[in-house]
């Protein structure tokens, strides 16, 4: 018997049903007349590479989270992104003394927050004081303590006494800070997240009310929660004539085959990450942008433990580690072996490889240190929080010890919670890290592992040589000097001590679309939309074109 | 009351009769029952030769599980690597294989524990009702209401369990609670059967009754719901698997490594499908051919042995 | 009457049943090791003490869960401690409407479909048409989303681009396709062969054929009689079955990109974000026991042989 009419019309009703229960958006969006008003205004689309926690300047962490955060807000001080030299944000002029501590700052004429109200020098202090403050709980604020006073306040708890911190007002557009000790980088460093003005007032306007205002060139329009953040045109931002796009979209995309599946159908414009495996076929493509970073993925070694106390089994297992072929056929997106821990790009400082490839020396450095009898030494331990890299990695490496050294070392997934709490507690053998540099100097990477630096050295070397080195080298202002002391600690680290075993540098990937201009790739991550413009005719058949040719090209 | 039908039907029409129930003439109906349908037959072949496969892979296979090359790149399938090789240079076949006998065995091992509790239980509190039965029944409900998959993932997540064995244990613990419903279910109305007023009689003891006399009864049934919970088992240590939980086993250059479990392969598969898609086309295939072998057999056993049953 | 009184007597009964999967999640998030504060630039530890303070965590745990209770009841589950300045309500309420959307259609769409080749299944069991369908049904059930769903991927959006890659595009039709077919495939062939059997075996009872033989026409048959009594087992299916769609869409909201509950689960507990997992399962308890006890009284409705035992 064939389907007669009568289960047809059942099944008719019984769906008819099943749709009233929907919600009524659920018809499918045709070309509206948005969707054409949107064809004549300038949107940028970027994809993140996850929802960011926070753009309140005190908990902005992550490159992702940066990246907005700077768009909506700017600073005493930008970079330009082509050459990272500090150029003026909403200071237009600054003098340093000769000693390199005490810095003059004039802000801008008439600044104005994205509601027109006023922004002066107090929007500063006052953020200045909220991130210092231990109550607030910044996670960067340690930047702050090259200011003169900063330290001591952050340490001192409700009893904090802000006079004592040298950051003062000089005039109506003067700002003044101290250090307390010469710092080069700090220009480069007052373009962070953590140096952006604050105010406590929010938008009092739909669509983006209640939403904070901003002091760079957009402003927050609305943010749905891992699903995307619409950015709009500051009109009161102090060059918003010369700002080209009319809105920024961010997507958070945590899966990068999403991201590219997305780009390549032509509904985003720029994206920072990419499936691995695509990687060496889009190197060809003129969309594809990739710098190396001052980024370093690295081993910490746990010094206490009771078999890699001793300096030769550390050296023995970081000379025993083909990095180059770590680079090239694991990892294969143009990361480059690492035999320092500064990531090389500081101009001027020493990149010669600290350690290297040996495997007879590796061995007979194990030998003399007692494990002649491989079997002596247990099956060690690397951990490493969840992630698909860091498990081939993991991978790659205790195939090359096995082979290579005949120590077994396995790879250990643990939830990032538990990853923290044991690395924390000296509770590990050897785990995954990494490290990018805050600002162009060695200092950023060699003070974490000062004895006194509980917190970050989390290896348990302890070096007074290193100790002293690192304490003067800091504070030292010619550049030579500085650079040989800190070059001199970064050997005794790696090499004699091998308490770290740097692994490889990272490249950054980046796709953007051709008709996208203005927008530069550099060793800092540091990316500024302020200056983004989209080149094409009309935005659909420009749209349209280029997914044409993308997907031509993609079906390699 | 609303009568139940009885679970079971013996080929003759007297079904009282307590000799009728006891063991031997169990094997033969599932004998008989495999035999019937030529999909039964090929099913069960199937799964006896994928299982002996991946269970000896170790003693064929040219290249180990685990064994990593560090080549330029994932390559398809060739005469030296019959399904291909990873980005790691570990070739597929072998891992396939190794991947059956993981799956394989947390099916079997958790589906068995959880057998052997969902029996003992649902007999238990069948057999001696009253207040019992209700008290027990009730537990298996208010453990049937707990929202487990979130527990599971939250456990394992919190925990960094990464011991393939914790699984099969961790698995078994919220699968018997099916099992032990319908168990009691026969073994309520089995307990109104005559013979177990001649067995009281005869001063046999409670324990005696229910496990040589009502359990034996019930493996028909039991047989056919254990076989439909092994791919609902195998598909959840695949998500979990799938979603990046970490089981860790000793490898064979000595190391513990991640399992290749087939949930970790079409994982990989997955994020490799645009430039290596025969690592998830292989697994993807033997995964679904597996479960489709045993939905297959579930449903010959139970047409089989009683083709009402709405398991 | 005895309607009503046993809609009651259930209701009741869930009631320490859910405090029960409270203080579980509960226990179990705290016992965990690591905390929400970690970090690797770490905090210095007064600051610690002072954030743990500040959200309750140096209180003993029964104050901690009482004053929970507390807030949740009504509907008050704090910050959440990943996603700043944003309570967990907030997101949950962001989120829910999203994977219940897709898990209602999927499940609507999987019902329909189910019953309907289930029904044409039993019109001539053993037919032709039958045995294919049979066949498809298990192999329905033998393709899991994790594998479905890639390949979907890959064949709709990519080679043939008739859909977009991923997305949920403010819950655009053709955003959602994708994900509902992914998910609906599993039920549909579990609810065609559960309909099959139900179907045939209430079409096979003595007072089906004495109602034919009354003469009772056969569109008031189906649809009155049979589907009613077939439809029981459908109903006890459909309760935890569709909490459990609103878990398993982690896979599919992954793959599709979508901001959906099962997602931000999985996240919240990587991080160890109490607040929003105790939300999160907070909630899902709540539909599952809400669900179950409400699938029961329609059980009841329909049959009323249920509510007098």
């Amino acid at each position: 018997m064939p389907i007669s009419s009568r289960d047809l019309w059942f099944s008719l009703r019984l769906l008819s049903l099943v749709m009233l229960i929907l919600p009524p958006p659920l018809r499918a969006q045709h070309a509206s007349p948005k969707a054409l008003h949107q064809a004549a205004l300038s949107v940028f689309r970027l994809g993140n590479t996850r929802e960011i926690d926070s753009i309140d300047p005190p908990f902005v962490d992550g490159g992702d989270a940066n990246l907005v955060s700077r768009t909506l807000n700017e600073g005493l001080l930008v970079l330009d992104p082509a050459t990272l030299r500090p150029q003026p944000g909403l200071a237009e002029s600054w003098t340093v003394s000769s000693d390199g501590r005490r810095y003059a700052f004039t802000l801008r004429e008439n600044l104005r927050w994205s509601d027109g109200s006023p922004l002066t020098i107090q929007d500063f202090i006052d953020a200045f004081k909220r991130n210092m403050h231990p109550e607030t709980g910044a996670y960067y604020a340690a930047y702050m303590d090259v200011i003169e006073g900063a330290e001591a306040f952050r340490a001192s708890g409700t009893a904090a006494d802000w006079s004592k911190v040298a950051i003062r007002q000089l005039s109506l557009r003067e700002l003044e800070i101290r250090l307390k000790e010469p710092a080069p980088y700090f220009l480069e460093l007052l373009a962070q997240a953590i140096f952006l003005p604050q105010t406590v007032r929010t938008q009092k306007k739909a669509p983006g009310q209640g939403l904070p205002l901003s002091s760079g060139p957009f402003r927050l329009r609305s943010w749905a929660l891992k699903d995307k953040m619409i950015l709009e045109k500051n009109p009161y931002y102090h060059s918003a004539t010369s700002v080209y796009l009319d809105e920024v979209q961010v997507f958070p995309i945590e899966d990068p085959k999403t991201a590219w599946n997305m780009y390549r159908a032509g509904e985003l414009d720029w994206i920072r990450s990419l499936p691995a495996s695509l990687i060496p076929k889009l190197r060809k493509m003129p969309d594809f942008h990739s710098s190396p970073i001052l980024n370093t993925i690295y081993l910490r070694v746990n010094t206490k433990d009771l078999h890699l106390k001793d300096p030769r089994v550390r050296r023995a297992i970081s000379m025993a580690i083909d990095r180059e072929l770590l680079a090239e056929k694991v990892l294969r997106e143009g990361q480059k072996a690492a035999y320092t821990f500064v990531a090389p790009g500081i101009e001027g400082y020493s990149a010669e490889p600290i350690i290297s490839l040996d495997i007879p020396a590796a061995r007979r450095l194990l030998d003399e240190a007692g494990y002649a009898d491989r079997k002596k030494l247990p099956e060690l331990a690397m951990i490493y929080p969840s992630n698909p890299m860091s498990e081939r990695i993991g991978l790659a490496l205790s195939a090359m010890l096995v082979r290579n050294l005949g120590v077994r070392m396995a790879p250990r997934n643990l939830e990032r919670g538990v990853f923290y709490d044991r690395l924390n507690d000296l509770r590990y053998q050897i785990a995954r890290s990494d490290w990018t540099l805050e600002y162009s100097d060695p200092r950023s990477s060699l003070e974490k592992f000062t004895s006194a630096n509980v917190m970050n050295n989390l290896t348990g070397f302890a070096d007074p040589t290193y100790d002293q080195l690192i304490a003067t080298s800091s504070v030292e202002w010619d550049q030579e000097k500085r650079w040989k002391g800190f070059r001199r600690a970064e050997e005794i680290l790696v090499g004699e001590q091998a308490a770290l075993i740097p692994l490889f540098t990272n490249v950054s990937i980046n796709l953007w679309k051709p008709y996208v201009k203005g927008m530069y790739d550099n060793p800092r991550l540091y990316y500024s939309i302020r200056h983004v413009r989209l080149e094409r005719s009309t935005q659909a058949s420009g749209a349209e074109k280029h997914r044409r040719s993308v997907q031509q090209e993609a079906k390699l | 009351m609303l009568k139940r039908r009885l679970f079971f039907s013996a080929p003759s029409p007297d079904s009282t009769s307590w000799q009728d129930l006891s063991s031997p003439s169990f094997s033969m109906r599932i004998f008989h029952a495999l035999k019937s349908r030529p999909s039964n037959s090929i099913a069960a072949i199937y799964l006896l030769v994928l299982a002996a496969l991946c269970f000896s892979s170790g003693l064929f296979v040219p290249y180990a599980w685990d064994e990593i090359h560090f080549v330029s790149e994932a390559t398809g399938p060739s005469w030296q690597h019959w399904f291909g090789i990873d980005d790691l240079g570990r070739d597929l076949f072998s891992r396939v294989l190794y991947g059956g006998r993981i799956s394989l065995s947390v099916g079997l091992m958790s589906t068995s524990v959880s057998v052997l509790i969902g029996i003992s239980y649902g007999a238990i509190a069948g057999y001696f009702g009253g207040t019992i039965d209700r008290w027990m029944m009730r537990l298996v409900d208010v453990l049937y209401c707990l929202p487990y998959y979130f527990v599971i993932v939250l456990v394992m997540v919190l925990f960094s369990i990464d011991s393939l064995y914790l699984l099969f244990v961790v698995l078994a613990l919220f699968q018997w609670l099916g099992m032990a419903r319908i168990i009691r279910g026969q073994v309520l109305s089995l307990k109104e059967q005559e013979f177990v007023l001649a067995l009281r009689g005869m001063g046999a003891s409670h324990a005696r009754i229910v496990f040589r006399h009502m359990v034996p009864n019930t493996l028909g049934i039991a047989s056919v719901y254990a076989t439909l919970m092994v791919p609902g088992v195998m598909m959840q240590e695949a998500f979990l698997s799938f979603i990046g939980i970490p089981f860790t086993v000793l490898g064979t250059d000595g190391v513990h490594k991640p399992v290749a479990s087939w949930g970790s392969l079409l994982s990989e598969g997955a994020r490799y499908f645009d430039t290596a898609p025969w690592l998830l086309i292989f697994p993807a295939f033997f995964f679904s051919t597996t479960l489709l072998a045993i939905h297959f057999l579930g449903d010959g056993l139970r047409d089989a042995l009683d083709p009402s049953l709405k398991v | 009457m005895s309607f009503l009184i046993y809609g009651l007597k259930r209701l009741v009964a869930t009631a320490p049943i859910l405090l029960l999967v409270l203080v579980i999640n509960f226990v179990l998030l705290r016992l965990a090791p690591g905390s929400p504060l970690d970090r690797e630039a770490e905090l210095p530890h007064a600051l610690k003490v002072k954030l743990e303070a500040q959200y309750g965590l140096d209180q003993p745990l029964p104050v901690q869960f009482w004053i929970f209770l507390k807030n949740a009841a009504q509907g008050e589950f704090g910050q959440s401690y990943t996603y700043k300045n944003r309570s967990v309500r907030e997101i949950i309420a962001e989120a829910f409407p999203v994977s219940a959307r897709i898990g209602l259609l999927a499940m609507g769409l999987a019902v329909v479909l189910g019953c309907l080749v289930g029904a044409l299944c039993a019109r001539r069991p053993g037919g032709p048409l039958d045995q294919f369908l049979r066949v498809a049904m298990l192999t329905g059930k033998s393709v899991p989303p994790m594998v479905l769903a890639p390949l979907f991927v890959a064949i709709f959006a990519i080679t043939l681009d008739l859909l977009p890659v991923a997305g949920w595009h403010g819950g655009a039709t053709k955003a959602l396709i994708g994900p509902i077919c992914c998910l609906a495939l599993y039920d549909v062939a579990a609810i065609g062969r559960l309909m099959r059997g139900s179907f045939l075996e209430v079409q096979g009872q003595k007072y089906i054929t004495a109602l034919r033989a009354k003469g009772v026409g056969e569109k008031r048959l189906q649809v009155r009689h049979i589907l009613r009594e077939a439809s029981l087992p459908l109903v006890s299916y459909l309760g935890p079955a569709l909490s459990s769609i609103l878990i398993g869409t982690v896979i599919v909201e992954q793959v599709f990109n979508i901001p959906g509950l099962g997602r931000y689960l999985v996240n919240a507990a990587v991080n160890r974000d109490y607040t929003l997992t105790m939300g999160i399962t907070t909630l899902a308890a709540v539909l599952l026991l809400v669900l179950n006890v409400f699938s029961d009284l329609v059980l009841a409705w329909i049959d009323p042989r249920i509510r007098l035992t």
